[in-house]
């Protein structure tokens, strides 16, 4: 069994993390370029993925700030997630290690 | 809520960022978040470190303050920034020993 396998519990959930943080920073980034409003279907995937975690995170933000900042915040908060999880497995002892390979 | 309330909770947040000891943990961190492509110069990953901690530090106490702002029936906004600046300050407390020092030029 390979090491993705060996430690799926870490890798998927890791992985659909890190896809929203990724997909969160290209929203913000293709944000500066286009209306809230366009109608591009790569734009409306980027919100499709993304306004799930949007709506959890602008509970939890003073309404006074705007979408692009909580943005930024929801890309902290799942850095935040992922880290917290790495750091939870390693207490428990049960965290992917570095292999030398070969 | 006014803007202008915003400017303490930045200011205490920049301290947290600078003079924090949680700084070093973000630092120390720095490969997972920094990216591969970026110049690995210690001054760069430092200043980002405490960028990123000022964030968070913003971000961590205006929990309290939305959830307030939510659940309130008629959520006054001088009540909602003293929540932000009050968990800002309460945060940055860690960072007060080095701040002390940082002033008195030790």
């Amino acid at each position: 069994m390979n090491d993705f396998w060996s430690y799926w519990y870490f890798h998927i959930p890791n992985f659909i993390l890190a896809a929203v943080m990724y997909t969160l920073m290209g929203r913000l980034l293709l944000g500066l370029f286009v209306p809230e409003s366009w109608d591009n279907y790569i734009w409306r995937f980027f919100k499709t993925v993304t306004d799930p975690f949007l709506r959890i995170v602008r509970t939890v933000t003073p309404s006074i700030l705007t979408l692009p900042v909580v943005i930024v915040f929801s890309v902290l908060w799942l850095m935040t997630l992922r880290i917290g999880y790495l750091v939870l497995l390693i207490n428990f002892g049960i965290a992917p290690m570095a292999s030398q390979g070969g | 809520m006014d803007r202008n309330a915003l400017v303490p909770v930045m200011a205490v947040a920049i301290v947290n960022g600078i003079f924090s000891p949680w700084v070093l943990m973000v630092f120390l961190f720095y490969p997972v978040w920094y990216p591969a492509w970026a110049p690995p110069l210690s001054q760069i990953v430092y200043m980002a470190s405490a960028l990123i901690l000022s964030t968070m530090t913003i971000m961590l106490a205006g929990v309290p303050a939305a959830l307030y702002e939510r659940w309130s029936a008629q959520p006054r906004s001088v009540v909602v920034s003293s929540i932000w600046l009050a968990g800002t300050v309460l945060l940055t407390l860690p960072a007060l020993p080095n701040v002390m020092r940082a002033l008195s030029g030790g």
